[in-house]
């Protein structure tokens, strides 16, 4: 046996936006083993969670991750009112369906974009970003930015979608949809795109709940767990069912989040349709005292919120668990044997976010 | 102006570092690349090595880890050279002022010529921060500026 | 308040001491819980750490209360996937973890450049721009 070479990947490499760096030891091409170096990344935001008043740290926890913002900041308010024990309108929980799911189709547009880029193809690339940014042009009408957008508020949202803004959405979506359709189509159809991922770092079922994986990783392995069947904000009330794919490898996962895309669109027609008249957010005195834990499905996977209060305006704790630390040993559990040309695509496809890893 | 300024000019090389972003601002400098924004229509091109690179773009207000990674990145682009701070917290910090792993800003480690504000920062106020960049760029001679050697005394002593 | 008194949105906290957390844990691990992640409280006089683990979308806990200045079973040898979050207690509250399987020592997330670990209660943390910058 050759002797291992250590080779390491990142923090600044052209694949991944984010630094992280994976430590691999190789024999030839083959990996033997890979570990993380984290802390690129690692601000402290649980601790700044402590030191803020409560109602400031929705404005801090949209900040956790820039493409996932607004769950994050769901999440956190869905915590807050159940330890304040208030009551959301039903018009700001639709409304909350409406651009959580917005957020989660240019996400996962994003990510197949970035698939694409690794291998090889640029020009896949553009085409899923130029129909990413049609999504963009609809959270910038609707929100007034367009990364991170703000519209959660606890007790309620702070935005307002109004009739004209509805009937723009609703006519935008079919549109993008086809377009989105097309690009799918070709990308997962595609001879060498299937040679990449088919059969490329495979997680059985048995495995990933071992391992604690979650969403669309946990999907792709035929595990159908989406924190959306538990029914927060207005799921409960619109028709949802989570995309499994049984193979567990990088081309079932891509899969999960193709179908999602599509997926998203519907939930938010049907959410626009239902979307009840009433109040935005509900008016709420004093301060969190009891503690409450919130699970929500972000597009990566599940997502958790953990608020101690202690009855003054500052929590005790704020605990975030975030999808991609869950994912991480699923992914370092597949990376040996595979060839070290494609670690990069396995490792996108359990699509790694950094910044809320280490929060 | 000679050839290669005006070379630098027309097509400026721009790195990309992420120090701590939430991702937020790398996204729009990834949309930026994108058919609709499109800036290499302006010949500008994103590379992977610092010794290439006219601009670096910075996100991210800086921990305590990647400081040191940001201030190699700096030193390995040949002068001249100009940072942008892309986003409120590689601006200033902004709302990780009080994290205790931040530094709180970009130019708390290396000098800044342009700050992009915004949280998330547009594509649109991101080109417009490195052509304002370039402005500077064209006025600046083709030799060492003067902060780079006390960039560099400090480091030294920082690391001594 | 010296421990939670329950938590809005987990189904059940059992209570077990430190000798008999991985005992627990395994148990969980039998009925084929997910592991979600171990949350800890700086709670004066010792950690106040809940495991939770998720049951078919109920989530459930397991709580164990640790003296300062003692060590904590690691739970790797159980779920694997525990090494992630025991590294960050490590980090982060200065717990020593017993038997961790990749062990970081302390140098997962942050550099030891604190002279206190950062989410101790009694950690100062003052704002940014007075601090000086460590090399």
């Amino acid at each position: 046996m050759s002797e291992a070479t250590n080779v390491p990947f990142g923090p600044q490499h052209p694949v991944l936006p984010e630094p992280i760096q994976l430590r691999i030891s190789l024999e030839d091409e083959n990996v033997l083993q890979a570990l993380p170096a984290l802390g690129y990344v690692h601000r402290g935001i649980e601790k700044a969670g402590e030191l803020n008043d409560f109602q400031q740290n929705v404005f801090l926890v949209e900040r956790v991750c820039g493409i996932c913002s607004s769950i994050h900041a769901l999440a956190y308010c869905l915590a807050v009112e159940s330890a304040m024990g208030l009551e959301v309108p039903k018009r700001a929980d639709y409304l909350r369906v409406v651009w959580m799911e917005l957020h989660r189709i240019h996400s996962h547009l994003l990510y197949l974009g970035l698939l694409a880029e690794a291998f090889g193809f640029e020009s896949v690339f553009m085409e899923f970003w130029r129909i990413r940014e049609r999504v963009m042009d609809l959270l910038e009408m609707t929100a007034g930015n367009r990364v991170i957008i703000s519209v959660c508020t606890i007790g309620g949202v702070r935005r307002d979608i109004d009739a004209e803004q509805a009937k723009t959405i609703r006519e935008e979506l079919p549109k993008v949809r086809e377009e989105a359709k097309r690009l799918v189509d070709t990308l997962l159809g595609d001879y060498t795109v299937k040679r990449r991922t088919v059969g490329k770092g495979v997680i059985p079922a048995q495995a990933a709940l071992e391992l604690g994986a979650v969403g669309p990783t946990l999907r792709g392995s035929g595990v159908a767990q989406d924190m959306r069947m538990a029914g927060y904000a207005a799921y409960s009330e619109l028709q949802f069912r989570p995309v499994t794919f049984a193979d567990g490898d990088t081309y079932a996962r891509t899969a999960v989040r193709a179908h999602e895309v599509f997926q998203s669109m519907d939930l938010v027609l049907a959410a626009l349709e239902n979307l009840p008249e009433g109040e935005l957010a509900v008016k709420f005195k004093g301060r969190p005292e009891g503690a409450a834990l919130a699970r929500v499905e972000a597009p990566r996977g599940e997502l958790i919120y953990m608020v101690v209060g202690n009855g003054t305006k500052n929590l005790e704790r704020m605990r975030v668990r975030v999808p991609t630390y869950a994912n991480i040993p699923a992914l370092l559990s597949v990376l040996p044997g595979c060839e070290f040309a494609d670690v990069p695509v396995v490792t996108l496809s359990i699509d790694p976010c950094i910044s809320c890893t280490e929060r | 102006m000679n050839l290669i300024q005006k070379a630098r000019m027309k097509s400026p090389w721009v790195l990309h570092f992420n120090a701590g972003s939430c991702n937020g601002c790398d996204i729009e400098i990834l949309s930026c690349l994108t058919p609709v924004y499109d800036i290499e229509r302006f010949g500008a091109v994103n590379v992977g090595n610092p010794k290439h690179a006219d601009v670096l773009l910075v996100t991210g207000p800086v921990n305590r880890r990647n400081e040191r990674v940001l201030r190699n990145l700096y030193e390995q682009m040949l002068d001249p050279k100009i940072v942008v701070a892309v986003g409120t917290c590689a601006s200033s910090g902004g709302v990780f002022h009080n994290c205790y792993n931040c530094l709180g800003g970009v130019d708390k480690v290396i000098p800044v010529d342009v700050y992009v504000p915004g949280c998330a920062a547009k594509p649109e106020t991101i080109i417009e921060g490195v052509i304002l960049g370039l402005e500077k760029l064209a006025k600046m001679p083709a030799k060492a500026r003067p902060g780079r050697q006390e960039a560099k005394a400090e480091s030294a002593e920082a690391e001594r | 308040m010296s421990e939670l008194a329950g938590v809005q949105g987990i189904e059940r906290i059992e209570d077990v001491p430190l000798e008999g957390l991985l005992e627990a844990v395994r148990a969980y691990r039998d009925r084929n819980a997910r592991f979600i992640t171990a949350s800890c409280l700086d709670r004066g006089e010792r950690f106040e750490i809940l495991y939770l683990f998720d049951e078919s979308l109920k989530t459930v806990a397991v709580r164990t209360f640790l003296p300062k200045g003692q060590k904590l079973p690691s739970i790797t040898g159980v779920y694997l996937c525990g090494f992630l979050v025991e590294n960050e207690l490590q980090d982060l509250f200065g717990i020593e973890v017993e038997g961790l399987d990749i062990d970081y020592r302390g140098k997962f997330l942050v550099t030891n450049t604190f002279e206190t670990p950062p989410l101790l209660k009694q950690t100062a943390c003052e704002l940014q721009g007075n601090k000086e910058v460590p090399s």
